[in-house]
């Protein structure tokens, strides 16, 4: 790699940079990133475009389109009906192509070189959303090229870019090119969210978004056409809840495989960047499907909110029968209608695929105390627990967990690997449970890359490797005192206080023994079921043999002490009081 | 103990200075270097390595700054293993994103030394016209290969914020190298 020489190039720079900048605290986390990564598999933007255009064909159109209707009777439908005449797209619909002269500079260089991820939506970014503090102070204006296609004559232009306020950077930006005042909006229509709440709070949704008519398609086929949402109703229906809004990570997968059966459209705009008319589409077990960026994304949502929607629809809004003049009956159905049923099981599969709590299962820490370089490995409960429970909440700041889903030839090239590895990971906030050691286990919530939480859960981790020197420290540090549920064989509660006074008071004395096999299940005098259900441990146990050891499989590899006869039959003797 | 000191171990060839050094720079020296690596291996031999290598340059070097002085050797020594490891397709370390980022300013098109120069000292001279802040990011991210994150919480920015005066920096260093006749 050339740029390894480069980098190397950089170590002579002047020591009083470095000193200047020289790092001002030790980290004390660092997370390598996992080992595996998952196979590639994205789809091209063009077929989910496609997908999009043949699946939502009949059934989202545009507002004004609709609205070229007139009012007539009263159907069996309980709706009034709207009659829809077809448009003549036979001449208006063709639009002559401007010239390079009609065309602004957001349509003349509608991708910008150096920020070529960014489409240009040509949109007059307001003013007073522009975050002018986010401009370079130094007033500089890098130079974009583009090419007159009529001519062939190529034209170049500088342009600067900044913050639109509310919208993460990488989702929109606002770009000035030189010698204008306008800002205009340019947007990555490749964006990935991980979940709904990362595409909400990214583009500040709540805010931003507008609704239009609501489009309600009968189990016949039929549309009725619903008006006067309430904007702040439909949002607290649909999205009060978003922490378990994932979003899937193909959604054409879904829309060739299975089969998207929209019940519920509702004509949706960011006017600020630019897009009008897109659509929300919602089908009855629970899927939002939307073009908004322009790409396709699905999300899944809770079936009940759907199920509220059309509650709130139907009972709130008013309704209009939608005909669709020149059309036989059974074409005024939209192509949905003919899909065949979605099989909620094989759609579930596809969500879980895209679920990172199992998705991102393991992460390493390696820590550095004075000489000594520890490595421990968490692995994931998929057991969550409350923000309660969390000891200094997000403290430890972010980690990286690569997908387990790692094929044996990312090395096969290095683009392939950097690609890979950036999309098939995600970050997340570490923090410490309370009354358990961080060499026992963490919590984790994800984030994406951007810091922006995905899942409002709060995932546990255990260290499988801990392993201490004395029973004391192994009770101790994974909050026994705390979380322990004890019961004996024949399922009855113990006293956690009783047991714990018993077992692992003195249990500093009792040292582990590198050999499990000194403990023989043949000479078991006690045994004791334990629940640790914070840190995903159920169904354990402590079993007690009568030459006096002790073995423990409740956390982490299985592990036996040496706690002598005395304890042992002590043990024995509490259990069968 | 002070760098002063620990520096006039190494003047008076005590094999202390090593210890007070581990003690001092330990966790330092190993932070830097997995930033640029991705083994635990690679990283403890070249934090020993380091070592060593303080200890055979002091004297006659006597470093101004022991912290940056040691964190020049053990940058350079991680990025010749970086690059050793990368040839045999060993994997890649925290460090490829930070490579990518690189390449945007500048992509060397030969081994000469004398390329190695030039972009050294157009890269010292950009270096002296930009504002402080940016430079500490800079320098933050394409020498110590901080993550985004730690520059951030380091210099008590926003993330974005970071992302931002990264890139704009490397927009500025490219114009800049262009000009000096230097750039890609």
């Amino acid at each position: 790699m050339k740029n390894i020489k480069t980098a190397k190039a950089l170590s002579e720079i002047d020591e009083e940079f470095i000193i200047e900048a020289l790092p001002k605290d030790r980290i004390k986390v660092t997370v390598f990133p996992w080992k595996y990564i998952a196979l590639a598999s994205s789809f091209a933007l063009i077929i989910c475009l496609g997908l999009m255009a043949v699946i939502f064909s009949g059934g989202v159109e545009s507002d004004k389109a609709r609205t070229t209707s007139s009012a007539s009777s009263v159907d069996d439908t309980g709706y009034e009906k709207r009659i829809i005449k077809p448009s003549d797209s036979s001449q208006a619909d063709i639009a002559k192509e401007k010239s390079w002269a009609e065309k602004n500079n957001s349509e003349r260089f509608a991708q910008l070189e150096g920020l070529t991820e960014y489409v240009s939506t040509n949109t007059i970014v307001p003013k007073d959303k522009v975050d002018i503090t986010s401009l370079d102070p130094n007033n500089t204006y890098t130079d974009t090229k583009a090419t007159d296609l009529a001519t062939g004559k190529t034209y170049t232009i500088g342009y600067r870019y900044c913050f639109i306020k509310g919208i993460n950077y990488n989702y929109a930006i606002a770009v000035n090119f030189k010698g204008e005042d306008k800002f205009y909006a340019y947007v990555n229509t490749n964006i990935k969210p991980y979940s709904f709440m990362e595409f909400a709070n990214c583009l500040d949704l709540e805010n931003n978004i507008s609704f239009g008519s609501a489009y309600y398609t009968l189990n016949d086929g039929r549309e009725i056409q619903f008006e006067g949402l309430d904007k702040k109703k439909v949002w607290e229906i649909l999205f009060s809840d978003q922490s378990s809004m994932t979003a899937m990570a193909d959604p054409d997968k879904l829309l060739t495989q299975e089969g998207f059966k929209k019940r519920v459209s509702i004509s949706t705009s960011i006017e600020l960047l630019g897009y009008k008319n897109l659509t929300m589409s919602f089908s009855d077990d629970g899927m939002l499907f939307t073009n908004l960026l322009g790409t396709a994304k699905i999300f899944r949502i809770d079936a009940k909110n759907v199920q509220r929607l059309k509650t709130y629809l139907t009972s709130s809004c008013r309704g209009y029968e939608l005909i669709y003049e020149g059309r036989q009956p059974s074409e005024s159905s939209n192509a949905d209608a003919q899909k065949q049923t979605i099989d909620s099981s094989s759609v579930s599969k596809l969500f879980d695929e895209n679920d990172v709590s199992k998705k991102y299962t393991e992460f390493e820490i390696v820590s550095y105390t004075n000489e000594r370089f520890n490595a421990l490995t968490y692995h994931s409960t998929g057991s969550t627990i409350s923000p309660q429970e969390i000891e200094g909440s997000d403290s430890y700041g972010g980690v990286n967990l690569c997908s387990n889903e790692l094929p044996d030839n990312i090395y096969n090239t290095d683009e392939f690997y950097l690609k890979e590895r950036y999309e098939k990971s995600v970050n997340g906030n570490l923090a410490q449970l309370k009354h358990v050691k961080s060499k026992c286990a963490y919590a984790i919530k994800y984030t994406n890359h951007f810091g922006v939480v995905i899942d409002d859960n709060w995932y546990v981790f255990t260290a499988k490797d801990f392993s201490p020197s004395t029973l004391y420290e192994y009770a101790n540090d994974i909050g026994m005192k705390y979380y322990a549920v004890y019961t004996n064989a024949s399922q009855k509660p113990l006293a956690a206080d009783k047991v714990w006074e018993i077992l692992f008071d003195d249990g500093e004395k009792n040292v582990i023994e590198s050999d499990t096999s000194k403990y023989d299940d043949s000479k078991k005098i006690a045994e004791i079921n334990i629940d640790i259900s914070v840190l995903g441990c159920k169904g354990k146990s402590i079993k007690v043999s009568e030459d006096g050891y002790l073995y423990a499989d409740f956390f982490g590899k299985p592990k036996v002490f040496n706690i002598g006869k005395e304890k042992a039959q002590k043990i024995a003797d509490f259990l069968n009081e | 103990m002070d760098d002063d000191k620990i520096v006039e171990l190494f003047l008076v060839r005590s094999e202390q200075a090593i210890s007070e050094t581990k003690d001092s720079y330990g966790a330092y020296c190993t932070k830097i270097c997995s930033n640029i690596l991705k083994s635990r291996e690679d990283t403890e031999e070249c934090v020993n390595d380091a070592y060593m290598k303080l200890w055979e340059t002091i004297p006659p070097q006597r470093p101004r700054s022991l912290k940056a002085y040691l964190s020049k050797i053990i940058r350079n020594l991680a990025l010749d293993r970086y690059e050793k490891n990368h040839a045999k397709k060993r994997g890649s370390g925290k460090a490829d994103a930070v490579f990518e980022e690189i390449e945007q300013f500048y992509c060397s098109r030969s081994d000469e030394l004398a390329d190695s120069i030039a972009i050294r000292d157009a890269v010292n001279r950009f270096l002296g016209t930009i504002d402080k802040q940016q430079r500490v990011l800079f320098v933050q991210r394409y020498w110590f290969f901080c993550t985004v994150k730690e520059i951030a919480k380091m210099n008590d920015l926003g993330e974005s914020k970071v992302k931002m005066t990264l890139k704009r920096t490397r927009d500025d260093l490219r114009s800049y190298l262009q000009k000096e006749g230097i750039g890609i």
